[in-house]
């Protein structure tokens, strides 16, 4: 199912963004460096220059306290600036929640995130199927595709103009959709997308919530997504 | 002095899910006597005497708001 790795994940560098109002940077930390044995550091949002690294995870919160829009003041970050370079080169970058409306706003992934369709801001463990895409090419085909990670926003609903959502399926850059339900009102309920090399990921459930079956998710399938990514680098 | 005021609202085809909710609220007291409200922003800004309109288009676009999900409309104050 996953793809041959290069580097030994101990070796991996790993930049997690953080802005004022970042609040799952350490959750991502904690994921990363207890979960897998990566080594990570945070990078601050007034830094242009970003050191060597293999990936950046852009975490979930209220940058800058999501005024104007979610995301749109971290778009134009000095932090930005330097994913922006780093993309570009081909480098690899897991936006989550907060972090996949960031990669939107900035126009490193295509679409909007809105309000929720109910207008509530919603917390709740979710099911979401994996998409066969540029980031999971061969998800099983069974109901193991299927794995439950929570969702915590107020503003996920994701939106792209019909024509533009079809030529995303077709290009199979559609990562993730919500299963059994559509908790925010997100077009043909897409959870997450990735962009067509496949390094760059958005998704607004938060999979480094879902590491440890002892917690009170009762799921690690977290993990899964958390590896996929490292698996790519 | 050169202001500007660049109102910015959800496109026509984008779910206003705010303005739904205000208006179902106003009709529960006034009897469905409203049709449709669409929620919008006003931003008001200054630019100095020397600016020109094309700058105010530029952070309009920009900044205050996705073209993906959102127009603008912009007048001279």
């Amino acid at each position: 199912m996953m793809g041959r790795r290069i580097s030994p994940i101990g070796n991996l560098k790993i930049a997690i963004l953080q802005f004022p109002g970042s609040n799952c940077d350490q959750d991502c930390f904690k994921a990363l460096t207890q979960g897998f044995g990566v080594n990570c550091f945070f990078h601050w949002h007034e830094d242009r220059l970003l050191p060597p690294s293999d990936a950046v995870i852009i975490p979930g919160g209220f940058s800058y306290g999501d005024y104007l829009r979610s995301g749109a003041l971290a778009a134009h970050s000095p932090a930005v600036d330097a994913l922006r370079g780093f993309i570009e080169k081909g480098g690899a970058a897991l936006g989550i929640c907060n972090g996949f409306q960031i990669l939107t706003e900035s126009k490193l992934l295509p679409g909007a995130l809105l309000r929720n369709s109910a207008c509530k801001f919603i917390c709740q463990q979710q099911v979401l199927k994996i998409q066969s895409s540029k980031f999971f090419p061969e998800p099983n085909a069974n109901e193991t595709s299927l794995i439950s990670i929570p969702i915590a926003h107020g503003e996920g609903r994701y939106f792209l103009p019909e024509q533009q959502r079809k030529k995303l399926w077709e290009k199979a850059c559609v990562a993730f959709t919500y299963h059994g339900s559509n908790p925010n009102g997100s077009d043909d309920a897409i959870a997450g997308i990735c962009s067509e090399n496949g390094r760059v990921i958005g998704m607004m459930p938060h999979p480094e919530r879902s590491m440890d079956k002892r917690l009170t998710t009762r799921s690690e399938d977290g993990r899964l997504v958390l590896k996929r990514f490292l698996e790519i680098l | 002095m050169m202001k500007y005021e660049i109102i910015v609202e959800l496109k026509p085809e984008v779910l206003d899910v705010q303005g739904r909710a205000i208006c179902e609220a106003i009709n529960r007291a006034h009897k469905g006597s409203v049709r449709e409200l669409n929620l919008s922003k006003r931003y008001v800004i200054d630019l100095g005497e020397h600016s020109t309109e094309q700058k105010a288009h530029e952070i309009a676009r920009t900044y205050l708001s996705n073209p993906i999900s959102e127009q603008y409309h912009l007048r001279v104050l």
